[in-house]
Parts: structure tokens; C-alpha cells; sequence
């Protein structure tokens, strides 16, 4: 006995009806209603779905790309750099992590991500950035001014 | 977050490593509006490296002083909160001068809550913000503080403020002419 129905299945592009909606239907298997079982109403569901996949593969890489950058500026910005300076002054040194990396290392390896903040300030007095003296400390409130 | 050892829950451990930070600003002669652009980072968390946008990771924010805001321009007579209570004929407008004699904490936090993002988390982390018109904070609250928010400006001395003799030894670049009249 020659099992055909994954062939089938792949195969269909047209022509055979059955299996030209067996495939739109197992897209829709896990709808609610109709949406599940009736072919004229699930195409429509099953088309918006197709393109939101599409725009959402696109629009998954820009979300994570903010995070990353909103954890790296959180990250620097409390060990008193910023994410513009890590960003190009550690590609300007030819140390080639990347935005995942450097998250991942300000949430798992701080001591490391220390490291490259302190690096990044390091050469940044060495080529004359930020070198002179900040503001003065006021505004600061220290425990017996309460 | 990864599992402790205690086998406690990851969301627990990730709560005990953010819980209980209290972060303390002075609102003295600051803009209420750019200050809470800046007390919005702390209260979602952005000031992180754990920050998520669904992530309940903010920190509270203990606000002193609000009474003494400064608000740019002429923002105290101009500017009007809306309020309407429902029923026909029940909006009203307040001015913002008028606000802050009702309330002087209610500038600021209303300024904090429209600049906070438009989910469903807005009211928790709102309640993570407690201002006091003056610099008297309940001790439950003081124990519970372990940084601060540099002030965004330096706090002006108005002359009145110098004593007599500064402001005597004040270096001059010339004396008046005895007969100028000076209005």
C-alpha cells in the first residue's frame, strides 16, 4: 500500500480541489467557528493571517532592536556612559559585538559589560572627549539634610 | 530570569531583584514636565538593563517638594485642566494655579501620567509614584530609599536670599554717578 496523502498534499498547487483547500484548512484548524471548517469563510482569515506573518517577520526585528537598544542605554547609562558612546567607540576599537550580544552581556555578564563601559570612557579621555571636569555636584541630597 | 537555587519562581526571583527600590527627587524650582519625562524612565523600569516593555520591573519614585515646582513662561495662568463630571453641563476648567492651591501634587502627577505610554500598566506604575508637597516623608517610606534623581537644574537664589554682606562684597564694576537717579 502506497501512502499518498503527504505527496498530495505538497504537491498541490491546483487542479485538485481537495487538496488545494486541505492546505488552506490546516492553516485554519485552530480558528474558532466556521472560520474553521468552511473553506469560502476561512480563506479570507487565513489570507489577513498570511499577511500579518509577512509584515510581522519584518516588524519582529524592528521591535527587538528597540529593546535591545532601550537595555544597552539602560545598561551604560548607570555606569555613567551612554549608548551612542559604547556604540562607537568600542566599533572604533574593532570590538565587534552586537546589539544582542551587548544586551545580553549588560543583563548575564555585568562585570563584563562594566568592562566595555569602562573601556569606552577610557578611550574616550584619550581622545580628548569628555575629559574636562563635569558639573558640580549640587542638587544632591545627602542623609542629614532630612 | 534563571531559577534560584530555593526553587522559587522565576518571576519571584526577578521581583525580590527589583523589589524595594525607592528613588528620591527634589522638585524644587524644577519643570514638572520635563521632570516627569525623566521620573517616567525610573517608574517603567527603562533605566534597566532587565527593562521589557511588558516586564513589571519599575522602581518607585519619591517625589519631596512638588509644592515648589516652576512652571515655564506663563504655564500657572494659561494652562487649563479639563475635568468633566458626566452628566449635562458638568465640564469644568481649572487653572493650573488654581490646581495647585487645591492640590500641589496634582501638577506633577498628571504630568507624569499623560507622558506615561497609554496600556494597561499606566495605573500600576503611577502608583509607584508618591509625591509630598513638602520634604516630610513618612519614615516607612525614608527606610525604603537607596538612590536619587540628580535635579535637572540648579535651584536659583533670588537677592533677597544673600546676606547683607555678600551681597556688600559683591565685586562692582563701577559705582553710579552721585547725581544718576536710579528708578
Amino acid at each position: 500500500m502506497v501512502i499518498t496523502s503527504p505527496t498530495l498534499f505538497a504537491r498541490a498547487r491546483g487542479g485538485d480541489r481537495f487538496w488545494k483547500r486541505r492546505r488552506i484548512l490546516s492553516l485554519s484548524a485552530h480558528y474558532f467557528g466556521r472560520k474553521k471548517n468552511c473553506y469560502s469563510i476561512a480563506i479570507k482569515y487565513v489570507n489577513r493571517a498570511l499577511r500579518y506573518s509577512t509584515i510581522a517577520r519584518r516588524q519582529k526585528k524592528l521591535d527587538l532592536r528597540a529593546l535591545w537598544k532601550a537595555r544597552i542605554t539602560g545598561g551604560s547609562e548607570e555606569l555613567g556612559t551612554s549608548y551612542n558612546s559604547m556604540k562607537y567607540t568600542l566599533n572604533d576599537i574593532g570590538i565587534g559585538l552586537d546589539h544582542k550580544i551587548l544586551q545580553n552581556m549588560a543583563i548575564w555578564e555585568p562585570r563584563t559589560f562594566r568592562g566595555l563601559a569602562l573601556l569606552t570612557k577610557a578611550k574616550e579621555t584619550e581622545k580628548g572627549l569628555n575629559s574636562l571636569d563635569g558639573p558640580s555636584v549640587s542638587g544632591v541630597v545627602t542623609r542629614g539634610m532630612l | 530570569m534563571e531559577v534560584s537555587a530555593g526553587g522559587e519562581s522565576p518571576q519571584k526571583v526577578q521581583s525580590m531583584a527589583t523589589f524595594g527600590c525607592g528613588i528620591l527627587y527634589d522638585a524644587k524650582w524644577q519643570n514638572p514636565f520635563h521632570t516627569a519625562n525623566k521620573i517616567k524612565d525610573y517608574l517603567t523600569g527603562s533605566t534597566k538593563p532587565i527593562y521589557h516593555p511588558l516586564n513589571d520591573c519599575g522602581d518607585h519614585v519619591v517625589v519631596i517638594n512638588s509644592r515648589d515646582i516652576a512652571m515655564p513662561g506663563i504655564e500657572w495662568e494659561k494652562r487649563v485642566y479639563f475635568h468633566h463630571t458626566g452628566y449635562p453641563g458638568g465640564a469644568s476648567w481649572t487653572l493650573a494655579w488654581e490646581l495647585h492651591q487645591k492640590d500641589p501634587t496634582l501638577v506633577l502627577r498628571k504630568a507624569v501620567y499623560n507622558q506615561l505610554s497609554k496600556n494597561l500598566l499606566r495605573r500600576g506604575r503611577i502608583a509607584r509614584l508618591h509625591i509630598f508637597p513638602d520634604d516630610k516623608i513618612p519614615d516607612s517610606i525614608l527606610q525604603n530609599i537607596s538612590g536619587q534623581i540628580r535635579q535637572l537644574r540648579p535651584v536659583p537664589k533670588r537677592l533677597d536670599h544673600y546676606s547683607e554682606e555678600e551681597v556688600k562684597n559683591f565685586p562692582k564694576v563701577f559705582d553710579w554717578p552721585r547725581e544718576y537717579i536710579i528708578q
